[in-house]
């Protein structure tokens, strides 16, 4: 090195390649968790109500992820500027006046309070957003990094926690309505038609949700990639907007989100398919339906919702509207307390690591970062193998109103024995 | 960029709507073909009286459900639309 110029320069981009590496690391591992902490969007009616085995429902659920990953051809290259200001709002080019490392930091560190954040909520068996907690981890990064100008303030209300605050009402609503119709008219119908028919529905509007899922979320990922490379300077958005995306990010991150999604989050599954209510197939028929119908449409009227806002909402509006069922409110009540806490809690796991970071600069901060990341992550796996939900427990009675999220039977010596019997 | 409230309530009454039309809507549209379906099986009714198999019904099933079936394959040409067109080099009109 010895300070000359031109040694500086040189370890600046090795710092700076290193950086990208971890950083486009970390955003395929978000994209895994995004896959698996969502599967139960989509899927968690269908096993719950037997319709699909657990297994091929994820199956089926990850093959249609990772089409839906390949189908994304416009990429969601804006990604961040709904929440920061660090991107030109149509080109998606960088700002002036940030340098790459700053940027390349913020994204890092945004990434790494998303997944720390998809964990934990995983662990406890609380379907909360993905993009939710992208973002969150993205403003506390941007916070830590350029103070409160680094903000979309209005974008951050108007785009992300007013429409996470509608969409419940308005996912339960529809569900609502629907599964009261639907029990209204196939009332005194034979049993075995009507369980058949609503499973074959069933089957198709998860299968629609699984799609839109795979292409509408593994598009974040990859516009955050994309912009990774932007701020480092091997790509521009230039070239994006002529030649599309470089044919890797596309495949890693769709072949990302289906392993992640065929991974089956068995914890997050289970509060949404037997936490909730109790569900059968017209009922949750109904409920999937509802989503898909509001997961397809919303983002072309204008109004982009999460997709486990609507899902949830959907599932607790299909135990509202039928006659009889009754929803476990206090366990409803848990997710929201989830869903309130996520964007600061991701924001604080994005700021500290940004500081931790971008503290000690360079590979050594990109390191630490990633090293602090592994073993946080490491850390909630074990726990979470404690007590340990799967495909053959997915399904057990949710014990009492006050039962805890995990199946209670499932000591962890009949885990093992459990899957050396299935095996 | 402001933060447009009725532009806000608007978005959210056409989600809504639209919502309520197709995730409502198509499960009720649904429900009738599966009720059409039983009709038409015939066999024993709610009440035990044994009922005659009416191939009107059923034919009227499956008219429903094929309306169904269209109106999902349109969602699917929906999603995919913008891959279709980059891929397959077709411009769809929807």
């Amino acid at each position: 090195m010895g300070g000359s110029p031109a040694g500086a320069h040189d370890s600046t981009v090795t710092a700076e390649m290193i950086i990208l590496i971890l950083l486009v690391v970390t955003a395929v591992g978000f994209d895994f968790t995004n896959g698996f902490h969502d599967t139960g969007n989509a899927m968690a009616t269908s096993i719950a109500t037997g319709a699909l085995k657990p297994k091929t429902a994820v199956a089926l659920s990850a093959i249609l992820n990772l089409i839906g990953g390949f189908l994304s051809v416009e990429v969601a290259l804006t990604v961040t500027t709904s929440v920061l200001n660090i991107q030109d709002h149509d080109s998606g080019a960088l700002l002036p006046g940030l340098d790459a490392q700053t940027a390349m930091f913020i994204i890092f560190a945004g990434l790494v309070g998303g997944i720390l954040w998809n964990l934990l909520t995983w662990l406890f068996g609380i379907p909360s957003s993905s993009s939710h907690a992208l973002f969150g981890g993205l403003v506390g990064a941007g916070l830590a990094a350029l103070g409160t100008s680094g903000i979309n303030w209005n974008g951050l209300t108007g785009k992300v926690i007013i429409p996470a605050l509608l969409s419940p009402f308005i996912a339960g609503a529809i569900a609502a309505v629907g599964v009261w119709l639907v029990f209204r008219v196939t009332r005194g119908v034979n049993e075995k038609h009507r369980e058949s028919g609503f499973r074959a529905g069933q089957i198709a509007t998860a299968s629609l949700v699984s799609l839109a899922h795979g292409t509408g979320d593994a598009q974040k990922t990859m516009g955050v990639i994309a912009l990774g490379l932007i701020a480092h300077g091997t790509l521009t958005s230039q070239s994006i907007e002529e030649n599309g995306l470089p044919v890797w990010i596309i495949v890693v991150c769709a072949g990302a989100i289906g392993l992640g999604t065929y991974m089956g989050g068995w914890r997050v599954i289970r509060t949404l398919g037997k936490g909730l209510v109790e569900l059968d197939a017209p009922q949750g028929m109904a409920a999937e339906a509802s989503s898909a119908a509001i997961i397809l449409t919303s983002s072309h009227l204008g109004m982009a919702l999460s997709t486990t806002h609507v899902a949830t909402g959907s599932i607790i509006g299909s135990g509202v509207g039928r006659p009889g069922a009754k929803v476990r409110w206090n366990v409803a009540g848990r997710l929201v307390v989830g869903w309130v806490l996520t964007l600061p809690a991701a924001a604080i796991v994005g700021a500290l690591t940004y500081l931790l970071g971008a503290g000690i600069g360079g590979i050594g901060g990109a390191v630490a970062v990633f090293i602090v990341l592994l073993a946080l992550a490491g850390f909630i796996y074990y726990r979470s193998q404690l007590q340990k939900v799967h495909a053959g427990n997915v399904n057990e009675e949710w014990e009492g109103a006050d039962a805890e999220l995990t199946p209670a039977s499932d000591s962890p010596s009949q885990t093992r024995l459990e899957n050396g019997a299935s095996r | 960029m402001s933060i447009d409230l009725a532009e806000i309530a608007l978005n959210t009454v056409k989600v809504l709507v639209v919502g309520l039309l197709l995730g409502a809507g198509l499960p009720l549209l649904f429900s009738l073909g599966i009720r059409l379906q039983d009709i038409g099986h015939g066999g024993t009714g709610p009440d035990g009286v044994a009922r005659a198999p009416q191939p009107a019904a059923k034919a009227g099933a499956w008219v429903i459900f094929a309306a169904v079936g269209l109106v999902v394959l349109y969602g699917l040409l929906f999603i995919t639309k913008k891959s279709i067109a980059h891929y397959l080099g077709i411009e769809l009109p929807i």
